[in-house]
């Protein structure tokens, strides 16, 4: 009897313990926000270079042209090649880089006229901030193990738990534990998948290559058709067609 | 009495032979009349010179030597006479002459006296080349033979045909006369001619090229063929072939009217600084870039060729016949500097399928404008440099 009661307790022991285990994995001090959607327009793509495409319960779109509307609960996802320029109401920027994939949902103001907050899912790739300072406003972006809350700064993240600052000031909430570090000019956090924490400075060269890959969506472009003629061995053409996506003032250089 | 009546007799008698010399007299005058009327009038021979209707200049050369030989094998040419008198024309004759404007009388063509033919009233004869080939009513005497006389002129001028030289500018004239021989006595009884302009065939002027063979300089290879340029033409006639490098010219007409215009000489088959890539003289209606001329040819550039041969005339004047001024633009291979941009646009895997499959880079046209060679490296090299730093994007 007394070895039945014993074998019991350590069975709710180890039954607890694997709720416990469960219930505590993950985001055991994050919980992701609610928000109060609706179906409104909270972001704009104003460049993009294909493959683009946004796709919601009842749509999948590839972009055809620029001043796509994004309404809180979309996906965009870029191809190979794409890159996205993404503008929201309060004038924060989202510079997505290819291979990206990210669900953007946001709550506007009464008067439908700023993101008062806006959460942001980074599920593949990365992206470069640009966002507004503003005390009254939330901009948050999850990754798989980390929460980047932004009050106003130049910053980027990857879905693959690497936060970088270019200038101002991101708070980073580890998910897994939910230690908060604070991170600023130059500096980078890397949650590795084991958990453990790389952080430090990045030098000049690197912070410059990590902002210069989402330079292509620095001013407006041009697409251009280009056809690349080959001959082959018996001479005859063989042709290759490409488009290219150009910045419009770089052509005037 | 007896005298009365031996009076009356003789009176009766002498009318009577007044009369009959009278009426001899007459008959002997209207005799004459219609005897004088039966001979050498033009208007009773009808003569009729005609030419074949497919006889062309091209021609002349054989009619030539249809006449020469008076062979009716092939017919250029046709005379016919025809008695409309009602009276018999003897002893007709024919001669032709064949009168070039630039050469003067090229040949005469005499019947022989053996062979005169006589005409009865309706009575026709036909000539073709100088042999009969049709007759009706006649009579003649001997063979029709025809005693030929080629001038010097005409000799070099029939010469000149027979050895190619072109037909130029000339007016030809066939003269043919019907003469009549009465006792010595030549008279001609009727005349006429027909005439043919020959003209200078501006196709002799051209040197034909077939597209296929231009086409195949399209895009060379550089860096493994030695290009053969070819044209149609005779074999064993001298053709003068010019390249030059259309870049490097500041005028490529210019440049091939100088070259065109002066003679060829074998210590000045090249002038880089001018632009003349090569110079030469080909026996042959194509000429192939020999070894020693290896790496004359640079890649991505645009070159132009034309061909120039000089003909003589019959009239021993020389034209010069020219090919179409024609262009090709040498390709890439796709190595150095040339891979590097492309894997640049391509990347390193579709780059090097390129290469495998044999590809040369020709040309590149955006929105539309297709670029020369020379821009297409410029082009890439901006390319490149705007990728470099992320001001432009490939999309595939």
């Amino acid at each position: 009897m007394k070895k039945t009661i014993i074998t019991l307790v350590v069975i709710g022991a180890i039954i607890t313990g694997i709720i416990l285990m469960l219930s505590d994995s993950g985001d055991s001090s994050y919980e992701v926000p609610v928000l109060n959607e609706t179906d409104d327009e909270v972001a704009f793509v104003r460049r993009y270079v294909p493959s683009v495409t946004v796709t919601n319960v009842s749509y999948a779109d590839s972009l055809q042209e620029v001043g796509r509307a994004l309404i809180s609960g979309d996906t965009l996802t870029t191809g190979n090649s794409g890159y996205a320029m993404v503008l929201f109401l309060d004038e924060s920027i989202a510079r997505v880089s290819p291979t990206s994939q990210m669900v953007i949902r946001s709550e506007l103001n009464p008067e439908k006229n700023l993101n008062l907050r806006t959460h942001v899912g980074m599920l593949l790739g990365g992206m470069f901030l640009d966002v507004e300072s503003n005390p009254n406003r939330e901009f948050e972006i999850t990754t798989t193990r980390a929460v980047a809350s932004v009050k106003g700064t130049r910053f980027g993240v990857t879905a693959d738990d690497k936060i970088w600052v270019e200038e101002g000031e991101v708070e980073v909430t580890i998910r897994e534990t939910g230690e908060v570090r604070s991170l600023v000019d130059k500096m980078y956090l890397q949650v590795e998948a084991d958990g453990t924490i790389d952080s430090g400075e990045l030098t000049d060269q690197e912070l410059a290559e990590l902002v210069d890959e989402y330079e292509i969506l620095e001013s407006d472009l041009i697409e251009r058709q280009m056809k690349i003629q080959f001959r082959n061995r018996s001479g005859d053409p063989v042709e290759e067609q490409i488009r290219v996506f150009e910045q419009s003032d770089s052509s005037n250089e | 009495m007896r005298r009365f009546y031996y009076s009356k007799l003789r009176n009766f008698l002498q009318n009577c032979f007044a009369k009959m010399v009278n009426n001899i007299l007459n008959s002997i005058l209207v005799m004459l009349v219609f005897s004088v009327a039966a001979v050498a009038q033009s208007s009773d021979m009808e003569l009729d010179i005609k030419m074949d209707s497919d006889f062309s200049q091209e021609d002349l050369s054989e009619m030539f030597s249809a006449v020469i030989e008076q062979n009716d094998l092939t017919q250029f040419f046709q005379i016919t006479a025809e008695n409309r008198s009602s009276g018999i024309l003897r002893n007709n004759f024919v001669i032709l002459e064949v009168h070039s404007e630039a050469f003067g009388t090229v040949l005469t063509a005499e019947q022989s006296s053996s062979g005169v033919f006589s005409l009865n009233p309706g009575g026709q004869i036909t000539f073709s080349n100088l042999s009969i080939t049709e007759i009706s009513n006649l009579e003649i005497r001997g063979e029709p033979e025809f005693d030929l006389m080629i001038t010097s002129d005409g000799r070099k001028l029939i010469q000149n045909l027979r050895r190619g030289y072109l037909i130029a500018d000339d007016l030809f004239t066939l003269n043919v006369r019907i003469e009549q021989d009465i006792m010595d006595n030549r008279d001609t009884l009727t005349q006429e001619s027909i005439s043919f302009e020959t003209a200078l065939s501006e196709s002799e002027l051209v040197i034909e090229t077939d597209r296929e063979i231009v086409a195949e300089l399209m895009g060379l290879n550089v860096s493994n063929e030695a290009p053969e340029f070819s044209w149609t033409g005779e074999q064993n006639r001298p053709y003068r072939l010019v390249i030059v490098d259309t870049d490097r010219a500041q005028n490529v007409d210019a440049l091939f009217s100088e070259r065109f215009a002066g003679e060829h000489s074998e210590n000045d088959i090249r002038d880089e600084q001018a632009g003349v890539v090569l110079d030469v003289i080909a026996s042959e209606p194509n000429y192939q870039i020999p070894d020693r001329f290896a790496g004359l040819f640079e890649g991505g550039k645009t070159y132009a060729w034309q061909v120039q041969s000089s003909k003589q005339t019959v009239q021993d004047n020389f034209v010069q016949a020219y090919s179409d001024r024609l262009e090709f633009t040498t390709s890439f291979p796709i190595e150095g500097e040339i891979r590097e941009l492309l894997v640049n646009i391509f990347g390193e895997e579709r780059t090097n399928e390129f290469i495998e499959n044999g590809l040369m880079l020709d040309q590149i046209q955006v929105d539309g404008e297709t670029y020369s060679k020379e821009e297409v490296l410029r082009i890439l090299r901006e390319m490149a440099g705007k990728i470099e730093n992320n001001q432009l994007k490939v999309v595939s």
